[in-house]
């Protein structure tokens, strides 16, 4: 599973302009999976 | 009493008929009399024992019940004339003025009355109840005209009203007996017509001709320590009732003159009317000897004090308490001090088990009078015991298992704290107790913002749950720590506040002694000190990092350009850089509060937020901080440049005042040339202030108390310090300089039309240099205005807020993910149009960058 499948796993739980903004920022910064999902579960644990 | 539960459906109001008031009656009341000579109730009389039993003892004859198991039985008295009911009296005007008055039938002919009530029937079921009342009052104005009956042709009049229940018609008096009669010719569908149920209310029965006498349970005597009794308001009033219909009654048998008649019978209509409601204007409503006011049937149920506001919406409870509060900032956030005096007073119930009981017996042999004792025994039957000195010995024997103990306040014990108005969840919250000396409710200054409380005089409510559910649910979801973050915005509403502020500003610019460092952390109960550096020196910011988690990492915002020094950079627990202000711990602000709560949960936030709030008050105690008349001195330069600044103002203004009177000025778009130059010299004149102020600034030495407070943003800001060393600057009255006044002027010692800065509300003097009387006026004049302002919009934002909470309160996410009314209407396809739950955001917005920021750079 790539980053981009990570937070693909979240977009029933958060807004998509959300969701976009973080694919944005992770590929940017060219961020793997594993700190993706570290990510994607600060953001959604707000 | 067997419980009866059954669904409400629908309620409906009526009058009672004659044949309704006898048949729910017990009791014919022929006496005004209430006692016989053996202080017995008279039979017949109002107080009869068939209207119901209040003395504890006796037994009802109509049920065979007890006191709180009966409840009362209605009575009746036959009245001796009909009397009009006072809450009738508009219904009955307006069957009077729409039927005829020979043969009783609404006057609208056949073809226009069954078209109009056809109509009242689509009305009733497309638009509801009340556009058929609109319909029917507007049916009722139109017939009031009407002067010839269509059916039987009668000459029809005018019918007056002479307030409260005199009707009249053509200056002639109709009696209750002929508007009793006329109103009983009307048949019942025309009944229908007007808007009634004839079989809920017919307008006759507005006439009264029997008066029910409500259960004496209503209306209870008392009997006063001399032995004397004494009655109920209604009972009096009551009284009054029947003696004048008794009279009333033998003048008619007698054959007494119309007159003399007449007059009882207003008499007992006036009676009548005020048994009903004592304060309706037109009537003078009847007193006791002492002057004042009876208490009749409408007074007990209406306004603040009525049963609806009084009983039913608020009511008073047990186990509270209330006092003044004050703040202690050495107890915990999630504490609460209260006075020895009410820890002695409430109490905690315990239940008696094998394991406890002698512990628990220990709280007996204190007693009442010792802390910590106990105040009373409960025994499993339920019944309640106070403990004595007597009685201590016999109940430490009695207990068992099963029984309770009601305890004192001990500290640990949750309660749950209140201030009003409770505008929001924050506003109860729960704390432990901690017992202090004193008289007054002690708590953390921290906790003030939610509460949104000051110690100027405020009171506080506390409540002692008294049963492990109740203690369990406060525990779990109201004890502080779970309510840090407010649900407005994501952001923390508890938090550090004034002198915490300022002492962790000037802690963390600040170095000391490794030997202070300890000191100062051992002060506020910290004693592990091992992430403390073992340099000579350590600075601020290292005591300041002890306070936190050793793994805590934080990356601030980048730090503005009107806060001075670095941005803020936490790793492993250690403050790096940057200085700690209130853009980090204060509310609202703190976003190091929030990711610590985030990150560590709600107990560990607390504690760090109270360490963090004690070591910078404990540090402006050890450094000396105070602040006084000399913050605002200014040095000789800087009271030059001042001058200069002013009169180069002034200089300034007068040119465009040259200029607007050689017409040079250009004017704004869609502004004529006067407004033109006042928006100009306002312009001039306000950057006159700033301009004097940052001389204020750069005149004082940085760690000028007044400065520190503003910079840290505990308390106050610079232009304060302006206003008080300067300049106070130009007063503005709704946005423009100040022109009432005399004609042409402001006040009687100015020039007519001076157009200068002074005589128009320019204050150029600093309230410690003090103002001149001009300006002193000016400025009182905006002050006052200020005040109003603020007088009359405080109560309004009140209301307002309060309707659209009380309109909001029942929406609700459903699990569709809808917004809904509790009809199930969908208010919002995806709540806020967004999905964002604003409670778990950081001030209404996810701030991914900086997630990302923080993780990837940690
Ligand atoms: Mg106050
Ligand atoms: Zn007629």
């Amino acid at each position: 599973m790539n980053a981009e499948d990570v937070v693909n796993e979240y977009k029933d739980l958060l807004p998509i302009p959300i969701i976009e903004e973080a694919k944005e920022e992770i590929k940017n910064r060219r961020i793997g999976a594993e700190k993706a999902k570290e990510i994607m579960e600060r953001i959604n644990y707000r | 009493m067997e419980a009866i539960s059954k669904v409400v459906k629908a309620i409906e109001f009526g009058f009672l008929s004659p044949d309704f008031i006898k048949k729910m009656a017990t009791v014919k009341v022929v006496t005004p009399e209430l006692y016989d000579k053996e202080g017995y109730p008279v039979d017949g009389g109002l107080m009869d024992t068939r209207m119901g039993v209040i003395d504890p003892g006796l037994t009802c004859p109509v049920d065979g019940k007890k006191l709180k198991d009966s409840p009362g039985y209605f009575g009746y008295i036959e009245l001796a004339r009909p009397v009009i009911h006072l809450h009738g009296i508009n219904i009955i005007l307006a069957f009077l003025r729409s039927t005829c008055r020979e043969c009783g039938k609404v006057l609208l002919d056949e073809e226009a009355r069954s078209k109009f009530l056809g109509r009242l029937e689509t009305l009733e079921k497309e638009k509801g109840v009340n556009a058929k009342r609109k319909e029917i009052n507007l049916l009722v104005n139109k017939l009031k005209s009407v002067r010839k009956c269509p059916h039987c042709k009668a000459k029809q009049y005018k019918i007056n009203l002479e307030k409260p229940t005199t009707v009249m018609e053509n200056d002639k008096r109709v009696f209750p007996i002929e508007i009793k009669m006329r109103l009983e010719n009307i048949n019942d569908e025309d009944v229908t017509i007007l808007g009634l149920n004839p079989r809920k209310s017919r307008p006759e029965w507005m006439v009264l001709s029997l008066l029910p006498i409500p259960p004496v349970t209503i209306r209870p005597s008392i009997t006063l320590e001399s032995g004397e009794r004494s009655e109920d308001d209604l009972t009096h009033k009551l009284g009054d009732i029947v003696r004048i219909n008794q009279r009333l009654f033998e003048n008619i048998n007698a054959g007494a003159p119309e007159i003399i008649v007449e007059d009882l019978w207003d008499l007992l209509q006036y009676h009548i009317t005020t048994f009903f409601d004592n304060s309706t204007s037109s009537v003078p409503p009847a007193r006791h000897r002492s002057g004042e006011p009876l208490k009749t049937l409408t007074e007990r149920i209406k306004s603040k004090e009525g049963r609806f506001r009084h009983n039913l919406t608020g009511k008073r409870v047990n186990y509270s308490a209330r006092t003044l509060i004050s703040p202690d900032p050495m107890i915990d956030l999630n504490e609460v001090g209260v006075p020895l005096e009410i820890g002695m007073e409430l109490t905690v119930p315990e239940r008696v088990t094998e394991w406890n009981m002698d512990r628990l017996k220990e709280f007996i042999k204190k007693g009442p009078k010792v802390y910590p004792g106990s105040n009373y025994v409960i025994s499993p039957d339920g019944k309640k015991k106070k403990i004595t000195e007597e009685s201590k010995e016999q109940l430490i024997e009695e207990l068992q298992p099963g029984y309770i103990v009601e305890r004192h306040l001990m500290d640990g014990d949750i309660a749950i704290f209140n201030r009003q108005p409770s505008l929001h969840r924050m506003s109860i919250m729960s704390h432990r107790i901690k017992i202090l000396p004193g008289r007054s409710f002690r708590l953390n200054p921290s906790v003030c913002t939610p509460y949104n409380a000051d110690f100027d005089g405020d009171e506080m409510n506390l409540h002692i749950p008294q049963n492990e559910e109740a203690m369990a649910e406060a525990e779990l979801l109201m004890e502080v720590q779970t309510q840090i973050i407010t649900p407005k915005n994501g952001l923390n509403i508890v938090a550090s506040i004034q002198d915490a502020i300022t002492g962790n500003y000037l802690l963390t610019k600040s170095e000391m002694s490794r030997e202070e460092a300890v000191s100062l952390l051992l002060s506020i109960g910290i004693d592990d000190v091992s992430r403390l550096p073992t340099t000579k020196k350590v600075s601020g910011r290292d005591v300041f990092s002890v306070l936190l988690p050793d793994d805590f990492d934080f990356i601030g915002e980048e730090v503005d350009s009107k806060r001075k020094g670095e941005k803020v950079i936490i790793k492993k627990g250690r403050l790096i850089s940057g200085i700690i202000d209130k853009s980090y711990i204060g509310e609202g602000s703190g976003h190091i509060l929030r990711t610590l709560y985030a990150q560590y949960g709600p107990n560990k936030a607390v504690l760090i937020l109270g360490n963090i709030s004690k070591i910078g008050i404990r540090h402006l105690l050890n450094i000396g901080f105070s602040t006084g008349i000399v913050d605002a001195d200014l040095n000789e330069e800087a009271v030059k440049q001042i001058k200069e600044i002013i009169e180069d103002a002034e200089k300034k203004v007068d040119g465009l005042i040259e200029d607007y009177k050689n017409k040079n000025l250009e004017a704004y778009p869609s502004k004529t040339l006067k407004e033109t130059l006042e928006l100009k010299i306002l312009e001039v004149l306000n950057k006159t202030r700033n301009k004097a102020g940052e001389v204020v600034i750069a005149s004082n030495k940085e760690e000028n108390p007044t400065m520190v407070m503003a910079n840290s943003g505990a308390r106050g800001n610079l232009t304060n310090l302006a206003q008080i060393a300067a300049l106070v600057g130009q007063q503005a009255l709704r946005g423009e300089r100040i022109t009432k006044g005399y004609k042409g002027r402001t006040l009687s010692m100015f020039k007519k039309n001076d157009l200068t800065s002074t005589p128009h509300g320019f204050i150029r003097h600093g309230y410690k240099g003090g103002l001149s009387p001009s300006e002193f006026f000016f400025h009182a004049m905006t002050g006052r205005d200020s005040l109003m302002d603020t007088a009359l919009r405080t109560p309004k934002s009140g209301y307002l807020y309060r309707r659209l909470a009380n309109a909001l309160q029942d929406l609700k996410i459903e699990y569709d993910g809808t917004v809904r009314t509790s009809s199930g209407a969908i208010v919002q396809f995806t709540y806020g149009d967004d999905g964002l739950d604003i409670s778990r955001t950081e001030g209404g917005s996810i701030n991914v960058k900086r997630i990302v920021r923080n993780i990837v750079e940690k």
